[in-house]
């Protein structure tokens, strides 16, 4: 063992003690580095092949109320509720050149039609998310639609109504855990329309554009729409 | 006895139906002849030819083996590495089956499928190196067991992993064929198949690094320890995963029109968390590789050309792959995954190739270098391989949906009320079309 100071068996077991010391402590360091995913802000139009999954490209606001035809509402001052369209809704038709909103007064019933957008020369329907009355219209949105676009979950607000037999009109909404599924549902099936039309869009890392729906079925696109708003009938 | 007249009748029909239906799946779906499909068919032809070159006239008449290289890139490659690549099945079957980590489960069949035929052609073609193959039976039949070997280990290990995983696969195939009640009975089968296949693996995987252990003169140091069944055996978890997500991208493009909605939804998910996974276990492999370098004091090998030849399978092919897979993760980059996991894969098989035919016979001064017909022969292995796995997964529902009789009738109130909005049109037609896929067997 002479002239081998270092890697004499002694010497050597003492630097295979260190190395498994040293791993054990970097590998609960490098699992916590690796697990730690804070996630990124989602740019519009972005590669979606880099993203985690399409689900995650549908924004929802965990506290809010949503009906299944894309509509959301959430409670407001004085007892009122705001409504909207939900992050799906928007980037599906992308921006409305026009909208038709109820006047203040109007009843609204859960399940009927109650809002309008004209996208593209055709007119979208959307479904009311809860029975009340219409107590106020958002000016801003009918001015400038494309904040609809920008942000469609508070500055986009559509109607204020004053609602009537509330807890009843919530039991027929979803929230939290039952949302998050609801998309993914929606989600899968939106690939399958996608796969079933031109699944270049996804496949190829192609990018999805605000009112995608329009490049997926160039005439009858309202039509595929309106099945997700449920106004197909 | 009317009774029995009808059972034997209803065989009977039973037996016509599969025949006809047989044959008509035999139809090649899409073009035949297609660049691959002509390259490929020359390769076979040939590679078919030498085989039987080999079997008439034994193996030095297209092989460069040797009494001094016995061993060359059909058991380098074919069985020792291409068992490390097929190690996703019994990893993944680990992570569904056993973890219940369901986000996993779309790629549960197209992965045992892979590995089930890995491990039938791979390890079939260990009959080609074999002088007698016939004595292959020797030790299943009990004509001198052997048992004193770790080869006796190694084949009672590939013909029991390969029949579990069959009965793994086979519910995909009574899916296929319409057998409803048969597919329950081999459903039932499933669990118990993947924990005597996983048991297996672990065990084999590391088996195979084990009869290296009687070469160890042979050997060069660097790539000798008494420790290469435990590298054999954690480099085989992300040497099968990297496969796996390999042949997904590849699966994506080619298989593309016969992927399920959610399959595709989730590939870009299930490849992230398996390129964590892949990230954790080279990270192992890593620390597990320096510790036997200090344990077997390798110092003194490093600067020499064997040492600079490890440095860059070590360097290249296993610390880069790490730090890709693990940046990849952080920032959610498919593209990267891709090309971590091609590297990884060259890195096996360097590692492997080391192991059983670079290094191996390291101070002998002739060199084993395999002929063009050897590497045909390999190379017929492989696309026969790939050809079969298309026509099935063409056809059995692998990477599509099971067929509706045999989904299980989710209770999801969300669905439920919301979603399966099937008109009454639809389930009626859907259940005609189900009448003459299913039969009663």
């Amino acid at each position: 063992m002479e002239g081998f100071k270092y890697v004499d068996i002694f010497a050597t077991k003492g630097i295979e003690y260190i190395v498994a010391i040293v791993f054990l402590i970097m590998l609960v360091w490098f699992w916590k580095w690796l697990n730690d995913t804070s996630v990124r802000p989602m740019v519009s139009g972005e590669k979606i092949s880099h993203r985690v999954s399409l689900v995650d490209w549908f924004h929802l606001v965990n506290d809010y109320y949503y009906h299944q035809g894309h509509t959301w509402i959430f409670p407001d001052k004085n007892n009122n509720v705001k409504v909207g369209i939900d992050d799906f809704a928007q980037k599906l038709i992308g921006e409305p050149t026009d909208l038709s909103l109820p006047k203040s007064g109007t009843a609204l019933k859960q399940g009927e039609r109650a809002l309008k957008m004209q996208v593209d020369g055709k007119w979208i329907d959307f479904l009311s998310p809860l029975d009340g009355e219409v107590v106020e219209i958002n000016e801003k949105v009918i001015q400038s639609p494309d904040i609809l676009n920008r942000d469609p979950y508070h500055a986009g607000w559509l109607i204020k109504v004053r609602p009537e037999r509330l807890p009843v009109t919530l039991n027929n909404l979803l929230h939290g855990k039952v949302a998050r599924a609801w998309i993914e549902e929606t989600v899968n099936k939106l690939s399958h329309i996608i796969t079933g039309n031109s699944g270049v869009v996804l496949q190829d890392g192609g990018k999805i554009t605000n009112g995608f729906i329009k490049e997926l079925d160039g005439k009858e696109w309202d039509k595929i729409a309106a099945e997700f708003f449920l106004t197909n009938n | 006895m009317m009774h029995d007249m009808s059972k034997l009748e209803l065989l009977k029909n039973e037996i016509k139906r599969f025949i006809t239906f047989f044959l008509s799946e035999l139809k090649p779906k899409g073009k035949v002849i297609t660049p691959f499909n002509v390259i490929a068919a020359i390769i076979i032809l040939v590679g078919t030819v030498l085989i039987v070159i080999r079997f008439t006239f034994g193996l030095s008449s297209i092989t460069n083996l040797n009494q001094e290289f016995p061993w060359g890139i059909w058991i380098g490659f074919d069985v020792v590495t291409g068992v490390a690549f097929a190690g996703g099945a019994y990893v993944i079957t680990f992570m569904v089956y056993i973890l219940r980590l369901e986000k996993y489960h779309p790629i549960v069949r197209i992965t045992v499928l892979n590995g089930f035929l890995a491990y039938v052609f791979y390890a079939g073609a260990l009959l080609l190196d074999l002088g007698r193959p016939w004595n292959v039976i020797n030790p299943i039949i009990g004509n001198s067991f052997g048992v004193s070997s770790v080869m006796f280990l190694v084949a009672w290990h590939f013909m029991l992993y390969m029949l579990a995983e069959f009965i793994e696969f086979s519910p995909a195939i009574a899916e296929w064929i319409g057998w409803k009640r048969i597919r329950k009975i081999l459903g039932s089968l499933t669990l118990a198949a993947v924990i005597f296949g996983i048991t297996l693996s672990t065990l084999h995987q590391s088996g195979l690094g084990a009869l290296f252990l009687m070469a160890k003169s042979k050997i060069h140091p660097l790539w000798y320890s008494e420790f290469i069944p435990i590298l054999f055996f954690v480099s085989s978890i992300f040497a099968g995963l990297s496969m796996v997500i390999l042949e997904g991208s590849i699966s994506q493009k080619v298989f593309k029109h016969r992927m399920s909605a959610k399959h595709i939804v989730s590939h870009d998910d299930i490849v992230l968390g398996l390129a964590k996974i892949c990230a954790g276990a080279i990270f192992v492999y890593l620390f597990l590789k320096l510790l036997v370098f200090i344990h077997d004091n390798n110092w003194r090998h490093i600067n020499t050309t064997w040492g600079y030849w490890f440095l860059i399978e070590v360097g290249v092919f296993v610390l880069l792959p790490l730090q890709l897979y693990s940046n990849a993760v952080k920032n959610k980059n498919i593209a990267v995954v891709k090309a971590a996991s091609i590297l990884t894969l060259i890195g096996i098989l360097l590692n492997r190739l080391n192991t059983s035919v670079i290094a191996f016979n390291w101070q002998v001064a002739e060199r084993y270098f395999p002929t063009w017909m050897e590497i045909t022969v390999t190379l017929t292995v492989v696309l026969v391989e790939i050809l079969v796995l298309r026509w099935l997964v063409n056809r059995l529902p692998i990477l599509s949906d099971p067929p509706l009789w045999a989904q299980r009738k989710k209770k999801d109130p969300i669905q439920q009320i919301f979603l399966v909005k099937e008109t009454v049109e639809e389930s009626e037609k859907n259940k005609e079309m189900e009448e003459w896929k299913v039969s009663s067997m």
